[in-house]
């Protein structure tokens, strides 16, 4: 990594990148043409605010630790002789169920601030992860209706900064890392470079989302060092 | 038909890998990426031992060793991310016979921890062991990594000494699976190179005897059917299940050049060993996601599958190669990942906290064979199922 292999990516101006506020929208709108979003079209129809994004971030991290200390105390018991359709997860799940859907912007949020591994510039800034190619899908199918739990997919392409990068394994890596970190498990990420913008997108693509390879990378001290290099930059 | 769920075990925090009954006793064991391996009773559920301190990372599967002969030993196979093999040995002049003997003990009494012994480590992968397996005689000890090969163990009889006898690198990208023959000398492995590979003896080498090309991403899962006579002619049965979302059922047409000609001198061999198998049902389409895991019963011949979707899915044949689902479960570990599925024998007591108010009479006359099914999931519980008649 002493020698970048992109050495001249092309860079977002931070204005230019996609975001909530409808001040910073305003100006970048106005004042730049290349900004990678179409239109403020979609930031329109979600009209929050700075503050309620955080409130919604404050959501998911209280969830994250009520649910560890859960799982503690139950680690703690002895395991119960329970009959029927007794669910111990359940409980944390209910309440998720009142919570705002999460939407685009916050996916991008979320992984937008990952830092390249071999630049000092973030993902977003780079337009390795640009808002438009994240997509976001409710399971839909008419078995699922009347489910109280529904699986929701994120879908994610990334755009490496050359066709030859070999690090577009690892960003996707620490981009899933840092949403199945932050999202609650009924979120279901699938991580792939978009199409024709890498030269082994098949394998890069397979990779990323095999489970036991993500799993098993993630138990790698060497690599976790430089994913949670990548992901210092996010809070 | 219904299914419906006997039991939960909340047994871990984190993700478990797979879960396998014991072949003869009431024990369950269960892989989980804490770094060790838990082992139920089946007849309360209640965990026996904690297996742990050896392994350097997430425990991915788990097998135990058939009992032989008049053999008492229990012996459990993990293979880790770790890149090793572990064989552990359950102490049992410190702990005897308690939870053995075919569950003829009170439920109460093999509550506790049984002490577990780590007697060896078998070295050699380059990097993550995916599976184990024991051979059904017990001789044959199969492993599989990332590293695209399949290595075969043979074990000295106090199972501390192993030897490789064959590495085996047919195989493009990682092995996910290996799984042996119920009867037959004959090893299947399954890999990320989207292909099935079948292994067997040849004189004195292990080789490559049969390919099974078809699925259309990694096939993460293999099981053989254990209820087809290996007497019978060729006949052999062979369920997987892959990534491209679908379950598959195959079989053996034809096989050369082997069983049977040992005895002849190897320059009257011309036939190289070798076999044939047709893909004979594609499994009714009801997954949606990578399928992680299929079990065929011993018993009923029924298949299970399931996977990154929840849902738990069981399959019954109808005809020789038409199949119908005859059982589902959506959401069987709430909103997580299913990544192990098996069938096991239903103990005395499986059912009892089931069929709770029910005389004493009815309990005793719960059939020997009936079965159940047990999931392992993300959200690390150890969920028992039952398919019911009504």
């Amino acid at each position: 990594m002493s020698e970048p292999i992109n050495a001249n990516p092309k860079i977002l101006s931070l204005e230019d990148l996609p975001t909530r506020d409808a001040e910073r929208e305003i100006t970048s709108s106005a004042g730049s043409k290349s900004s990678i979003l179409p239109s403020s079209a979609l930031d329109s129809v979600f009209p929050a605010s700075r503050s309620s994004l955080d409130e919604v971030y404050n959501t998911l991290f209280m969830i994250a630790s009520k649910k560890d200390e859960t799982e503690d105390a139950e680690m703690k018991e002895a395991p119960e002789l329970s009959s029927g359709e007794s669910d111990s997860g359940s409980s944390d799940d209910d309440e998720g169920e009142d919570e705002e859907p999460i939407d685009e912007q916050e996916i991008y949020d979320l992984i937008a601030t990952i830092s390249d591994p071999e630049h000092p510039l973030t993902l977003g800034q780079l337009a390795v992860v640009n808002k438009p190619d994240i997509s976001i899908t409710h399971s839909s199918s008419p078995a699922s209706r009347g489910r109280r739990q529904i699986i929701t997919r994120v879908n994610v392409d990334i755009t490496p900064t050359i066709t030859h990068c070999s690090l577009a394994t690892l960003i996707g890596l620490g981009i899933r890392v840092r949403l199945e970190r932050c999202l609650p498990p009924r979120y279901r990420v699938e991580i792939n470079v978009k199409k024709g913008t890498h030269q082994s997108e098949s394998q890069v693509n397979r990779q990323l989302n095999d489970k036991e390879r993500v799993a098993a990378a993630c138990e790698n001290q060497q690599l976790l060092g430089v994913l949670s290099g990548m992901l210092a930059t996010c809070k | 038909m219904p299914i419906c769920q006997v039991h939960s075990i909340p047994a871990h925090t984190d993700r478990i890998w797979s879960v396998v009954p014991h072949p003869t006793l009431p024990l369950l064991a269960c892989a989980t990426s804490d770094k060790s391996a838990q082992i139920y009773s089946l007849n309360t559920y209640f965990p026996v031992a904690q297996l742990d301190g050896n392994h350097k990372r997430s425990i991915r599967s788990v097998s135990w060793k058939p009992k032989t002969g008049n053999s008492s030993e229990v012996v459990l196979a993990t293979a880790s991310f770790d890149g090793t093999v572990g064989i552990w040995i359950r102490d049992d002049d410190r702990y005897a016979q308690e939870v053995g003997s075919s569950g003829s003990v009170d439920d109460g009494a093999d509550v506790g921890l049984e002490e577990w012994e780590f007697v060896a480590s078998l070295e050699g992968h380059e990097n993550e062991v995916k599976c184990v397996d024991w051979s059904s005689d017990g001789a044959y000890l199969a492993s599989c990594s990332r590293d695209k090969s399949v290595w075969i163990w043979e074990a000295d009889e106090d199972n501390e000494e192993f030897e490789c006898i064959a590495v085996l690198q047919d195989h493009t990208q990682d092995v996910k699976y290996v799984v042996w023959h119920p009867s037959e000398d004959l090893l299947a492995s399954a890999s990320y190179d989207d292909s099935i590979r079948l292994w067997r003896e040849d004189e004195d080498d292990w080789v490559c005897s049969g390919e099974i090309i078809g699925h259309r991403s990694t096939v993460w899962c293999i099981d053989f059917d254990k209820r087809t006579p290996s007497q019978a002619g060729s006949a052999a049965r062979l369920v997987s299940c892959s990534a491209d979302e679908t379950v598959r059922i195959w079989s053996r047409v034809s096989i050369t050049g082997t069983v049977g000609s040992r005895d002849i001198p190897s320059t009257f061999r011309s036939d190289p060993v070798s076999e044939n198998w047709n893909q004979e049902a594609i499994l009714p389409k009801r997954h949606t996601g990578p399928i992680y895991s299929v079990s065929w019963s011993a018993r009923s011949g029924r298949i299970v599958s399931a996977g990154a979707d929840g849902l738990l899915v069981v399959y019954e044949e109808v005809k020789t190669g038409e199949w119908q689902v005859i059982a589902e479960e959506e959401d069987a570990h709430s909103v997580f990942e299913i990544n192990s599925c098996v069938w096991s024998r239903k103990w005395k007591s499986t059912a009892s906290h089931h069929l709770e108010g029910e005389s004493q009479e009815e309990k005793r006359s719960i059939k020997f064979d009936d079965e159940i099914i047990i999931t392992g999931g993300d959200d690390g519980n150890i969920n028992v199922w039952e398919v019911t008649s009504k």
